[in-house]
């Protein structure tokens, strides 16, 4: 289990923005370091950092922070 | 500094991390495998970024079926370099680095494997010797090492390659990012010149004077093969142009003995010059600045003991103090890494190669004059020669380098790429002169540089500048005398020279260089200075040099 501040910290890093500005609802193709890059590169760094796995089928159905955050409680 | 990125992948992630690691501005190719079509059309947004460098990364596994037998392998790369060739034929000097290629077959059948392997390390072996025949301004960028260095499995990822057609892994981006710098920043030469090293428990393990000989940890296996094995880098660093020179706290006596050392790697004569004492090291590296006639910010440190580390970073900041490690099995590493960060240059002449012999014979100089009566008696124990001649094609990356990083005697400091040194060297209404200087203790090779540009009667001195290493020997005097005899045989027509001084940080020592030659002053403000002189009045010769056959 990884915590909510934890799990925003990286994502904050990860896109090179301020903890502050993210919250679990922030939204691919909206928020604007938010791209179609920097998807791929959260979904890579999160597999790092969490050591978890995304099956290639459900990346596209990643929208928000929210999709994002369930696969660090998954594992460990 | 502009940097274009162009792949056969997307490389988006890459060309960022480049970007914010060199703080420049990055081109990638719009469009996916668009990379030829760039390198092939004038009007492409490549050639209108202006590029200082472009990088070309290839992922040879896109193209799996091409690597299936040689003929469409070598039909692959020869496409791929013709792309290559075209743009640096276009582009004229800017460097391109090209990445060396992973021809990986992960399909390892017991029948095959041996022909399968050999015609992958064919076809890669094949491309770098193709890429190193393209010229001069085309580097191999050594990706597949990274490669080797991470393992396959970290260095490429298959998701993200499958999804977004991004081959590399986060750690392999971060690696190659780091390589990519460390070459574009190569570009400009080394950012230190001298390695300062300290003897016990870093050049060989134990404590000579308590130790002894045969007492120091110095061996070809087991603990004393790290020590081995540092020295080891520290010769190939040599090799590369780097000076070392020995920093120790020592009786000499032990030192002597040490080095007699029958696994010694490094030789005595591979250091550029040592102090060996009980000083404190801040002062002798002050010290060792003044005998080598560098700045302490040329010197990285390298000392076990970390009491002399951070006495060494309070009282000479500007020196660069190595992290030593903890553990020392990773000190090789860590001295090859010091290498990378601040030595390594991508241009090594062959001046480089002697810089150590040079200085050396630069140390002996300095202790006949404190034995001769004069300077000028100084000068002629010396037994200087010198050849002066119109620049070589072969002599055009030295010059370069000197036009690029003389910063003391330079009396306009104009910075000019190779290309064009070569373009006022093949112009008639140009000319580069250059000068050659040994002595009886060695060969100090190209040291000066003069571009004069010539306008009907007048010859304009655009450039003239001298290495540090011979100033005070009256070279620039006798270059100036040849100066003469040369335009009087070859330049008949030309009666008047034009000299101008353009005021530097640090080109204070040749401000009044025309004046001492009795050139008349023409015209002045706060940042330059117009001389004039008439032909025959540049000075005789000096009378100190004889001629380099």
């Amino acid at each position: 289990m990884k915590d909510l501040g934890e799990f925003l910290a990286f994502a904050a890093e990860v896109m090179n923005v301020d903890p502050e500005e993210l919250s679990l609802e922030t939204r691919y193709g909206e928020f604007p370091a938010w791209d179609s890059v920097m998807h791929l590169k959260l979904v890579m760094a999160l597999e790092e950092e969490f050591d978890t796995e995304i099956p290639i089928e459900k990346i596209p159905d990643i929208k928000t922070l929210q999709d994002l955050y369930v696969y660090t409680q998954k594992q460990s | 500094m502009r940097v274009a990125i162009l792949s056969n992948v997307t490389i988006d992630m890459l060309a960022e991390s480049v970007g914010k690691k060199l703080a420049c501005e990055i081109y990638t190719s719009p469009g996916f495998d668009t990379w030829q079509q760039e390198l092939f059309a004038q009007d492409s947004g490549l050639y209108a970024f202006k590029a200082d460098a472009l990088v070309i990364m290839l992922h040879a596994n896109s193209y799996a079926d091409s690597w299936a037998n040689v003929e469409s392998g070598e039909n692959l790369i020869d496409d791929w370099l013709r792309a290559v060739k075209v743009f640096a034929a276009n582009s004229g000097s800017v460097p391109v680095f090209v990445s060396s290629i992973d021809i990986s077959d992960t399909w390892n059948s017991r029948a095959i494997y041996a022909s399968q392997k050999r015609l992958g390390v064919y076809l890669e072996n094949y491309f770098l010797e193709k890429l190193n025949s393209l010229g001069n301004n085309i580097y191999v960028l050594p990706v597949k090492d990274v490669l080797e260095n991470i393992g396959r499995v970290n260095y490429y990822s298959s998701k993200i390659w499958y999804l977004g057609s991004m081959p590399y892994s986060l750690k392999a981006i971060s690696e190659i990012s780091d390589l990519i710098t460390r070459y574009v920043a190569g570009l400009h030469g080394a950012r230190k010149k001298c390695l300062a090293v300290d003897l016990d428990n870093t050049l060989w393990g134990g404590v000579i004077g308590e130790d002894g000989v045969n007492g120091i940890k110095l061996a070809n296996a087991k603990e004393g093969a790290i020590y081995q094995d540092v020295q080891r880098v520290l010769k190939k660093m040599q090799n590369q142009g780097v000076m070392l020179a020995i920093l120790s706290k020592n009786n000499i006596s032990d030192v002597d003995a040490a080095f007699s050392h029958e696994s010694m790697i490094l030789k005595r004569e591979d250091f550029v010059a040592e102090i060996i004492n009980w000083q404190p090291k801040s002062q002798n590296i002050t010290q060792l600045a003044k005998n080598l006639n560098i700045g302490l910010d040329a010197f990285v440190f390298l000392d076990d003991n970390p009491a002399e580390r951070e006495q060494m970073k309070a009282q000479c900041p500007e020196v660069a103090v190595v992290d030593f490690p903890r553990d020392i099995s990773k000190l090789p590493d860590i001295v090859s890494k010091v290498y990378d960060e601040y030595f390594f240059t991508l241009n090594v002449t062959s001046e480089d190669a002697q810089k150590t012999q040079m200085y050396r014979a630069e140390s002996k100089r300095r202790e006949i004059f404190s034995d001769s009566g004069s300077v000028n008696d100084f000068l002629k124990k010396l037994d200087m020669k010198i050849d002066i001649h119109v620049m070589q094609p072969y002599e055009e990356l030295r010059v370069t380098q000197l036009v690029n990083k003389t910063n003391q005697f330079n009396l306009t400091t104009r910075r000019y790429t190779q290309d064009e040194i070569h373009a006022f060297a093949n112009n008639p209404d140009s000319e580069i002169i250059t000068a050659h200087v040994s002595d009886k203790y060695g060969d100090q090779g190209l040291i000066a540089v003069m571009i004069l540009e010539y306008s009907g009667e007048n010859a304009l001195i655009n450039t003239f500048l001298m290495s540090c290493r011979v100033m005070g020997r009256q070279v620039e005097c006798e270059i100036m005398s040849e100066l003469r005899k040369f335009l009087i045989a070859n330049k008949k027509n030309i009666l008047r020279i034009t000299g101008e001084y353009i005021r530097t940080a640090k080109n204070s020592p040749v401000e009044n260089f025309y004046d001492t030659l009795k050139f008349r002053l023409v015209n002045q403000d706060q940042a330059r200075k117009v001389y004039e002189t008439g032909i025959s009045d540049l000075p005789e010769s000096t009378g100190l040099f004889g001629r380099l056959s």
